[in-house]
């Protein structure tokens, strides 16, 4: 793979798990929910991109928010 | 294909109706990161499809600024499109840790884009359209998240390739079994590529296409780079159980007997569709009303006064 070194940033080594990748805030202004178009909510601390159209969590993984929707978790305090 | 077996329904999240499509998503998602994990995807085949994409961008007049890789593969196209002042969202159908690319990354399907309308005002896609089960859909999603004068630029592999393997694979499952199913995927057609661009409402539509001949010592190479890129069968409708062994090998022979080269290698055709369409803006050039003429045509072409 010819992928560039990431620059070498003064932080803790090892980045566990528990720590994982933010999501590119650039991406919070363009994504959208793919079935309804509608907007999408930020949940920083479950990271998930919620759907209230669609009914929809979608998922943020290492940094990679997943817009799938038979991945998504059906939300359940549906009005 | 009409006597196969009907494949399990894909149900989504929300419950919809079961629909059935042409390409499983989640063995397309299975295989990209069975690929991505192995590190094999250097296809040399992805590199002509990214080139002659580059190729045909080079040739238009604009700077891009806001960029969506749609099917970013490993991020070498991307890579590429990245720079001073350009910014670069790529998307893939899975998320892989060894292939990620530097550059944002969402994972979603090309047929269900999760973007605002005018988000960029370029969108690229290299060898990944020929997958995308709702194409049509697809293409008219591209058109709303570009802004009004964006471009879309897609190659990927059209109907004629592959061809050779396509007749080995069914021919020698024919013969030793006695049946055969379907291994490798339909593709779209050159021709059905300009007016899907139309209807999806891209000005200034262009398909067209190059057909390439490849050549492979052996068929086992071919199928081996197809196999490295991610590239074998999701067809939702594709036989379960693996290619046997001695299918295999009648395949091979067949190959090398119908397709051989006098060298004693092998030809594989690999057509590469272009399509490229420009979202409907202001001052582009649109053709003029019927009627609308002030000159006839006659005059133009038979001057009254000739020159001499």
């Amino acid at each position: 793979m010819s992928q560039p070194p990431e620059p070498a940033a003064p932080r803790p080594p090892e980045p566990r798990a528990s720590d994982p990748r933010p999501l590119d805030p650039r991406l919070l202004e363009i994504l959208v929910c793919p079935l309804s178009k509608g907007p999408l909510e930020y949940d920083a601390a479950a990271q998930e991109l919620i759907s209230r159209q669609a009914g929809l969590a979608y998922p943020i993984r290492d940094g990679v928010p997943i817009m799938l929707p038979d991945e998504a978790r059906v939300l359940e305090d549906q009005p | 294909m009409s006597d196969a077996p009907t494949p399990p329904p894909t149900t989504s999240a929300t419950g919809a109706a079961p629909v059935s499509e042409i390409f499983d998503r989640r063995q397309r998602r299975r295989q990209w990161q069975r690929t991505a994990r192995a590190g094999a995807n250097d296809g040399a085949l992805l590199d002509l499809l990214v080139d002659d994409l580059l190729d045909r961008l080079a040739l238009v007049n604009r700077r891009f600024t806001r960029v969506l890789d749609l099917g970013c593969h490993d991020g070498r196209l991307a890579a590429r499109l990245a720079g001073d002042g350009v910014s670069v969202v790529t998307t893939e159908v899975a998320a892989a840790d060894a292939a990620r690319p530097s550059l944002p990354l969402v994972v979603c399907e090309p047929d269900l884009l999760p973007f605002a309308p005018h988000s960029f005002d370029l969108v690229v896609a290299a060898g990944s359209l020929h997958w995308v089960n709702d194409l049509p859909g697809a293409l008219a999603q591209i058109r709303h998240v570009l802004v009004p004068d964006g471009l879309f630029l897609a190659t990927f592999p059209g109907g004629a390739s592959l061809a050779e393997l396509r007749h080995a694979l069914l021919a020698a499952e024919e013969d030793v079994t006695g049946g055969a199913a379907p291994r490798v995927s339909p593709m779209v057609d050159m021709r059905e590529g300009g007016a899907l661009l139309q209807r999806a409402g891209f000005a200034m539509p262009v398909a067209d296409c190059d057909r390439l001949t490849l050549t492979y010592a052996h068929p086992m190479a071919l199928l081996a780079e197809l196999r490295a890129m991610g590239e074998t069968n999701a067809l939702a409708q594709r036989a379960r159980r693996p290619l046997r062994r001695d299918v295999l090998a009648q395949a091979c022979a067949l190959y090398a007997e119908r397709f051989g080269l006098p060298d004693g290698r092998v030809a594989a055709t690999l057509e590469v569709v272009t399509l490229m369409g420009w979202a409907p803006g202001p001052n582009q050039p649109v053709p003029k009303r019927p009627g609308s003429a002030t000159v006839s045509l006659a005059d133009v072409l038979e001057p009254r006064t000739p020159r001499d």
